[in-house]
């Protein structure tokens, strides 16, 4: 299984590398949203607006960038994929796909924010953590409901109706983290709310893990 | 079951409004909206249970009653939870000044109501019964354990202007006298038994409907 995850995960890579359009077009989502938080914000928001555009940022670029995760295997070429890959394999390494991607562009994000309105960040460790944590329960949620929504008639409205208040704990906890990166310098990285990403991180890949198969099932 | 439920509800109402009540400061009187806004919130959680219990089954060996059922009883979860939140907001306006306030437990009541319209908004998007059927189970339990983790543990982790937190987001001991707990746990037993007795005539007009279809 191991094999087949690593098969699709780079059957993947190479063919948004090969073909760089999405890519392309995932970037530019953010770099425009945050240069309109610029403009309409005259280039000078406070410590706290700065993290909560940061992170809706995040958050609708990635509703955005995971939409089409499956076109391929639940739509198109569907029969084709569960012939050769059982779904249990197929999610986890789109799984790990999406995170990368989201992995990214929190970074792009970030490079953005420092352009436009500086770093107000202390605690940068934490902070990384936090990002890496959060991409990859991201997109196990966003994972599944792209699934889900997909399987719909009407995709893209219904994909950010589901996902928001789903990943609406995931928000609050992230904004929390932040406020505490902004504050303090402290060593001590296991704070309540990288416990609460972890937990988070734990049940959401399980849950995709049970759930997929019935989702591929015709 | 509905006769009990009746009698129970009855009871908290009379109970409620009359029996005695501790007196605490800023609550004074609309404290006897716990027997109200409280067991609401408890009756729909258990419903939501419920709902997930038979999305589970459905998953399991697709069933189409099955599918009924956990629709029905997210509906009256729904139902019921509207009324906890309108409740809450009018204890909210006396107690603490305004109908709606930032905090953890009111932002995870919204967040719970928004999860299940938007279950409802994706039923209602499917052309096909099979997948319909199968899909809103794959989200209803996804939301289910989602809505729990958000508010049963995010909460703890902050402080909220409910009472018991930082520690307990539960209901707490000390404005829950003896006398308060004779109508809480009967008006708790009565909402629940009541969403089921409103699920069970749901359940039925949708079965006489699916066989008409048929």
């Amino acid at each position: 299984m191991l094999k087949k995850i690593k098969f699709l995960l780079l059957k993947d890579i190479k063919k948004n590398f090969d073909n760089p359009t999405s890519l392309f077009t995932i970037a530019l989502n953010v770099i425009c949203s945050s240069y309109i938080i610029y403009v309409a914000s005259f280039g000078i928001i406070d410590n706290n607006s700065w993290i909560t555009f940061f992170w809706i940022i995040i958050f609708f670029s990635s509703i955005n960038a995971t939409y089409l995760s499956f076109e391929n295997e639940l739509k198109t070429q569907a029969l084709f994929y569960h012939f050769l890959f059982s779904s249990k394999s197929i999610i986890l390494s789109k799984v790990i796909f999406n995170s990368l991607i989201l992995i990214l562009i929190s970074i792009l994000n970030l490079i953005c924010f420092t352009f436009f309105f500086g770093n107000p960040l202390v605690n940068n460790f934490v902070f990384g953590v936090g990002i890496v944590l959060s991409s990859i329960s991201l997109a196990s949620i966003l994972s599944l409901i792209s699934g889900i929504s997909i399987k719909s008639n009407n995709g893209s409205m219904l994909m950010s109706v589901l996902s928001l208040p789903i990943l609406f704990p995931l928000l609050l906890n992230l904004i929390k983290l932040s406020e505490f990166c902004i504050q303090e310098k402290s060593e001590n990285i296991l704070t309540n709310e990288i416990y609460f990403l972890l937990l988070l991180n734990v049940v959401t890949i399980s849950l995709c893990y049970i759930l997929f198969p019935y989702l591929c099932k015709n | 079951m509905k006769v009990l439920s009746v009698i129970l509800i009855l009871y908290s109402i009379v109970g409620g409004l009359l029996f005695d009540v501790p007196k605490l400061d800023i609550l004074n009187e609309s404290i006897r909206n716990l027997y109200f806004h409280v067991t609401m919130w408890f009756s729909m959680i258990f419903l939501m249970f419920l709902s997930l219990i038979n999305a589970i089954k459905f998953l399991k060996n697709e069933y189409e009653i099955f599918d009924i059922k956990s629709e029905a009883y997210a509906t009256t979860g729904l139902f019921i939870s509207i009324l906890g939140i309108l409740t809450g907001m009018v204890w909210a306006k006396f107690t603490w000044g305004t109908y709606w306030v930032n905090d953890p437990k009111l932002n995870g009541a919204a967040i719970s109501l928004l999860i299940y319209f938007a279950y409802f908004s994706l039923r209602a998007s499917f052309n096909e019964n099979m997948t319909k059927q199968r899909v809103s189970a794959i989200y209803n339990i996804l939301a289910f354990v989602l809505m729990i983790i958000f508010i049963g543990v995010l909460p703890r982790m902050t402080d909220s202007l409910h009472p018991g937190n930082g520690g307990n987001p539960g209901f707490n001991k000390y404005d829950l006298s003896d006398s308060m707990k004779l109508v809480f746990y009967p008006a708790v037993i009565g909402w629940i038994l009541f969403g089921c007795w409103l699920t069970d005539i749901l359940i039925r007009i949708k079965k006489i409907k699916s066989n008409d279809a048929n």
